[in-house]
């Protein structure tokens, strides 16, 4: 019997450390640990699931063969590595290999994972889809608006005043910033929460605000007016250390308390409240979640409520700041928030593109993503002129979040060929109806996950795929900044391979030089993995014996974010007028507010929020036994009174739908809801995205998920 | 070290990371021991979203050790865990009736209860339980009962935390802030129905459930009965007759168990349980019961007759575990009354039958005046009083078709007696809270409807 230390790998703010107990080669028993402060609760409900996960029933051990009826019959390793090889080798004679889609997701994150695009340079490109589903809009504006991703520290959240949670949810969706939210809430401090669904967050708060979906950048602009117009600003911050505050005055100037109410829904005394707070209590906290950026006006929202801090001058304070993601340890991931061009790239921002695809070998077919909003305004300026590559290993030319639609249409080479990882893609894209298509359109497709999402059910091969255990790694976190060892504590049960097994027997297959399979591949066995991670490692100047030792913060993580009051913007300054926000996205420089591209109207009056379940993560974990046990049946989430006048009751099966698709769950009434809004979980049984729409935000080619529009009826 | 819970209702996130904890250390376990219970679930703008998470609270009088007839639970001294051994379980489910917090729950799988056992061999360990240590917001936690809380709630407990006398070992930290979150309400929105909010949970019996028990208690009061008549000088019974029905009788009840083969250790409680004691009288008033009239002697008569006597009394005490709509636990499908009131139309005696029916029917009248019942409930009930009150009546000289009217009568009695049985638990709690609150609403807006309605 063995007590271990890892790390939960998921996409998650928490990536929780976790105490493992491994008895005879079994995992039998993980909880909490002391060894990182700022998870010391320990895995939430999900990651507690991990024992079901590992070892329940559903868990892929051996390779599966789609077979002409849909079902799917294991193959031996030999036979499906044969056939994969033999498309492959197919593919890229008679297309090219640009014509391999390589997908992945962000469903597990690790140093080793940064194999994969190597293996898929070294077999001779590839395809990459760019943008983020998750936060690419928020993520953009921050960094036009501040110029990168410091944050303060998670603990530095116990010592403010005023906490703004603004469409987050982190009772569910991170349960760590609760600790601090209640240290907060104990020495008396002020709660809002900002959310059109009364969420489980907003339980003890002070006020709860439900804007209209949509109208966040409105609500932010509108306080900006009452606190400024109170003369509850910070002069000296503002003088000295924000770009364009005179711009920014006349921007709020309109949006007076009425208009505000009137555009949002947020009763005027509400405002008013809020806006006494924010102008008199300091430190404040706004932590924003990655739901209020999942709209086409998303990134402009963001960039208003960072205005809020900035003229508070809540920025660069113990206590206060901008909470969103940090780019603390997402450092040598493969992110993939590839921005149309980097034309005055500095060296800070050119960590934006993954390490692994250096500049020199990207190419950009349609560098101008943003080109919805180009035709929108019948402007025809194309002011991104693609780096040009000598030699164009990795194409980047399917935006995320158009996958369908993008997969469909490429040309020289068209897509012919899928690999899928970390990621089920059918599911968690929007417009599922059209991935799905483009999905089948392909000659073939391989999935690599641990169980039969509803990708893996499209795909010819299913490669069955190590858990956290069975694979020693480094995991990140994208909120407290640490980086954490993650040991191999088991053997991967039946046939299961790590994924730098499958990519080494493909590069030998593939006739890839020994050589060149040396220079990316860690070598077989645990000793090779932890040579490779320790030869990673070193390039951030950190050794395998000191992050085994526990876990280490990425150099240059601070307490205080921005203490020195000099942000990483061109002027140095917090921009609320941003030069670069208008030239590479073609919106405002100015944080203005623009109505949603898709709005509630006649044919579809009901505003439709697919979020995540609190027994899932995206599309992962709702199928073992307990968390089903617990989650219970799919629900359409809507109020009362929209339920009543569509003759709905409680438990009744519905149908929601819009020119996009349709789906059936029973209504389940919610009295915290904002009229007009219904709400769905994601990721579930019954796949929600086929009532998306492909659209990208404004900026930072994230996926406007939420600008969804639908009708209900019985 | 005795331990008790504390749980913090600020903390808790209702995650039900606690469940998940218990069920990766139980792996046996085939219920969830523990359960997180919700208040304004449906998110009511006046109030308060507020959980509890609750498995076993381990109480001082536990009311499941005391019910319990085959001594399956026990106390651990050093903890003051109490523990149900599966092993000696009968699978009765009088503990599930007994608890008010819903923590001992029937494994169909395994044919017995299982209940959360204060994660045992880890508390003498001096860890934690597992829901615990699960618990990733620090909701839930234990403590040795002898540390004086700097903090306490004394005197408001979460909603849906029952209040009983059994002193459960749990505390709770005073919440922080009683009302929810000021938010828009739309004027519209309180005056919408409300009605949806106002469901009873599902009741823990139902007659159709409880079958044996029902056929029993029926067949116990009636063979009492005709054996005092017998022994009173009515019409002979043949023993073997008596004996053979008896059997019978005991037969079906011995349904009601999910393990048939540990019955005998049904009888192990006796001096607090009712359910034992009734059970050996039962035994005791056949055996000698048959004995009299096969041999006869009256002192064997008169152990038949205590015997039979507290074994109805036993019998109705059994149900005083739960909250009946009547005086107190009086009732009119009482097993005492119904055999008195046989006894006296089998003898003929018009004082016992008016007092006895007398008794019953303004019982069962009062009953029914507390519930307020649709048009075929009524009905129904019109039919039982006939059947039990008013064909005696008129079948006065022949009292067995009269006997038998009246046990028609006491069927539909007891059934609904079965269906009105209330037993506390934590979902009851939540809805008749909820009921207080939304209830005078919900018959304002009706009203309404109503006139606007006839307009």
């Amino acid at each position: 019997m063995s007590f271990h230390v890892t790390a939960c790998p998921r996409h998650c703010y928490s990536a929780c450390a976790m105490q493992v107990q491994v008895e005879e080669g079994r995992v039998v028993s993980i909880g909490p640990t002391a060894a990182l402060a700022e998870t010391v609760g320990g895995p939430c409900l999900r990651g507690l699931a991990y024992l079901e996960r590992t070892y329940g029933e559903g868990r892929l051990t051996q390779p599966l063969e789609r077979q002409a009826d849909g079902t799917f019959k294991p193959i031996p390793w030999e036979m499906a590595l044969y056939r994969i090889v033999g498309k492959l080798r197919d593919i890229r004679e008679s297309y090219g290999p640009q014509s391999v889609l390589y997908y992945a997701g962000s469903g597990s994150r690790g140093l080793l994972n940064a194999c994969a695009l190597d293996f898929w340079k070294a077999f001779g490109g590839c395809t990459v889809p760019y943008g983020n589903l998750r936060w690419g809009a928020g993520w953009e504006a921050t960094r036009l608006t501040l110029g990168s991703h410091r944050q303060n520290a998670p603990a530095e959240l116990a010592k403010a005043q005023l906490i703004v949670m603004w469409g987050k949810n982190p009772a569910q969706d991170h349960v760590h910033q609760m600790r601090y939210l209640d240290e907060a809430l104990t020495q008396g401090a002020k709660y809002v929460v900002v959310d059109p669904c009364r969420t489980q967050s907003a339980e003890g708060a002070n006020l709860l605000l439900q804007p209209r979906p949509g109208t966040d950048g409105a609500l932010a602009l509108g306080l900006a007016h009452l606190v400024l117009s109170s003369g509850h600003y910070d002069r000296d911050f503002v003088r000295d250390h924000v770009l364009g505050f005179e711009a920014f005055v006349d921007l709020v100037c309109d949006w007076t308390p009425e208009v505000t109410a009137e555009v949002t829904g947020v009763p005027e005394p509400h405002l008013r409240v809020l806006a006494q707070w924010m102008g008199t209590i300091k430190p404040m906290s706004i932590c924003a979640g990655f739901g209020v950026q999942r709209y086409s006006n998303g990134g402009q929202a963001i960039r208003a409520m960072i205005a809020l801090c900035a003229v508070t001058g809540n920025l660069g304070i113990q206590g206060g700041g901008w909470h969103y993601a940090s780019l603390a340890g997402t450092l040598f991931q493969d992110e993939r928030e590839v921005r149309p061009v980097p034309p005055a790239a500095s060296q800070g921002e050119a960590s934006l593109l993954p390490p692994e695809v250096s500049p020199s070998d990207v190419v950009m077919t349609s560098p101008l993503s943003a080109g919805e909003a180009v035709s929108d305004h019948g402007e025809e300026t194309v002011i991104v002129a693609p780096a040009v590559p000598v030699k164009p290993l990795v194409r980047q030319s399917v935006r995320v979040a158009h996958l369908g639609e993008d997969i469909l249409t490429q040309t020289h080479p068209p897509i012919r060929f899928a690999w899928v990882e970390r990621g089920n893609p059918l599911s968690q894209s929007p417009d599922a109806h059209r991935v799905r298509q483009a999905f089948q359109s392909l000659e073939f497709r391989v999935v690599v996950d641990d169980r039969l999402t509803e990708t893996a059910q499209e795909a010819d091969l299913v490669l069955p795929a190590k858990s956290l255990f069975e694979q020693s790694d480094v995991v990140d976190s994208f909120w407290h900044g640490y980086l954490q060892w993650r040991p191999k504590l088991i053997d991967p049960p039946g046939e299961v391979k790590s994924e730098t097994d499958i990519y080494r027997e493909m590069a030998k297959h593939l006739d890839i030089k020994e050589e060149a399979r040396k220079s990316f591949l860690p070598l077989p066995g645990e000793a090779g993995v932890e040579a490779w991670l320790a030869q990673k490692l070193s390039t951030m100047n950190i050794t395998l014996d000191q992050i085994k030792a526990g876990p280490v913060l990425v150099p240059g993580t601070e307490t205080v974010a921005y203490a020195d009051r000099h942000f990483d913007t061109p002027s140095g300054k917090v921009e609320l007028l941003s030069h670069e926000a208008a030239l590479l996205w073609q919106v405002d420089p100015l944080p203005a507010y623009l109505p949603l591209k898709e709005r509630p109207g006649d044919a579809y009056p009901l505003h439709c929020l697919c979020v995540n379940a609190r027994t899932a993560l995206s599309s992962q974990f709702y199928t073992l036994p307990t968390l089903r046990a617990l989650g219970g049946e799919q629900k359409l989430l809507m109020h009362p009174e929209d339920a009543a006048e569509r003759h709905l009751q409680g438990g009744q099966r519905a149908r929601i739908y819009n020119d996009r698709g349709e789906v059936w769950l029973p209504v389940q009434l919610d009295y915290g809801l904002l009229r007009g809004v219904v709400r769905v979980h994601h990721g579930l049984d019954c796949n929600v995205n086929v009532l998306t729409g492909a659209r990208e935000t404004d900026m930072g080619h994230g996926a406007a998920f939420h600008d969804n529009a639908v009708q209900v009826e019985a | 070290m005795t331990m008790r819970f504390v749980f913090d209702p600020n903390r808790c996130i209702g995650c039900e990371a606690c469940v998940m904890g218990c069920v990766n250390t139980h792996e046996t376990a085939t219920t969830h021991w523990r359960k997180v219970w919700t208040f304004n679930a449906a998110r009511h703008p006046l109030l308060r979203v507020q959980h509890l998470s609750m498995a076993c609270n381990h109480c001082e009088d536990p009311a499941c050790l005391k019910h319990c007839p085959a001594r399956a639970y026990t106390r651990d001294k050093q903890t003051g865990a109490i523990v149900h051994h599966e092993d000696r379980c009968l699978g009765c489910r009088y503990c599930t009736w007994a608890c008010p917090f819903d923590s001992p729950r029937l494994s169909e799988e395994k044919g017995v209860i299982e209940k959360c056992d204060f994660c045992l061999t880890k508390l003498q360990k001096a860890q934690k339980p597992a829901c615990v240590t699960a618990c990733p917001v620090s909701a839930l936690t234990v403590e040795d009962v002898t540390v004086q809380p700097a903090s306490s709630n004394d005197t408001e407990w979460p909603p849906a935390f029952p209040v009983t006398p059994l002193r459960p070992a749990i505390r709770f930290v005073a919440l922080r802030r009683e009302a929810p979150p000021d938010m828009r309400v739309d004027g519209g929105r309180l005056a919408q129905s409300v009605t949806p909010l106002l469901q009873l949970p599902p009741p823990k019996l139902t007659p159709a459930k409880e079958w044996p028990v029902y056929l029993f208690s029926l067949i116990f009061p009636a063979f009492v009965a005709v054996f005092l008549s017998a022994w009173m000088g009515g019409p002979r019974l043949h023993p073997l007759g008596f004996l053979g029905l008896g059997v019978l009788a005991m037969g079906i009840a011995l349904l009601h168990l999910a393990k048939k083969k540990r019955a005998w250790r049904v009888v192990m409680n006796l001096f607090s349980s009712w359910v034992s004691l009734e059970v050996l009288c039962v035994v005791l008033f056949w055996a000698t019961g048959s004995w009299f009239l096969w041999k006869g002697g009256q002192q064997v008569a008169w152990w038949a007759v205590g015997s039979g006597l507290l074994g109805l009394i036993a019998l109705d005490r059994l149900y005083g575990l739960a909250r009946n709509h009547g005086l107190g636990t009086l009732h009119s499908a009482q097993a005492v009354i119904t055999a008195a009131y046989l006894l006296g139309l089998l003898v003929k005696s018009p004082v016992l039958i008016l007092s006895a029916g007398g008794v019953k029917l303004l019982l069962y009248i009062y009953r029914k005046y507390l519930r307020h019942e649709g048009f075929l409930e009524w009905l129904l009930s019109a039919f039982r009083i006939a059947l039990g009150f008013i064909s005696p009546l008129v079948f006065r000289e022949r009292p067995v078709v009269a006997a038998l009217c009246v046990m028609l009568g006491e069927m539909i009695d007891r059934v609904e007696f079965y269906r009105e049985l209330e037993f506390e638990s934590p979902a009851r709690v939540l809805a008749v809270k909820m009921w207080r609150i939304f209830r005078p609403m919900d018959q304002k807006m009706s009203d309404t409807l109503g006139v606007e309605g006839k307009r």
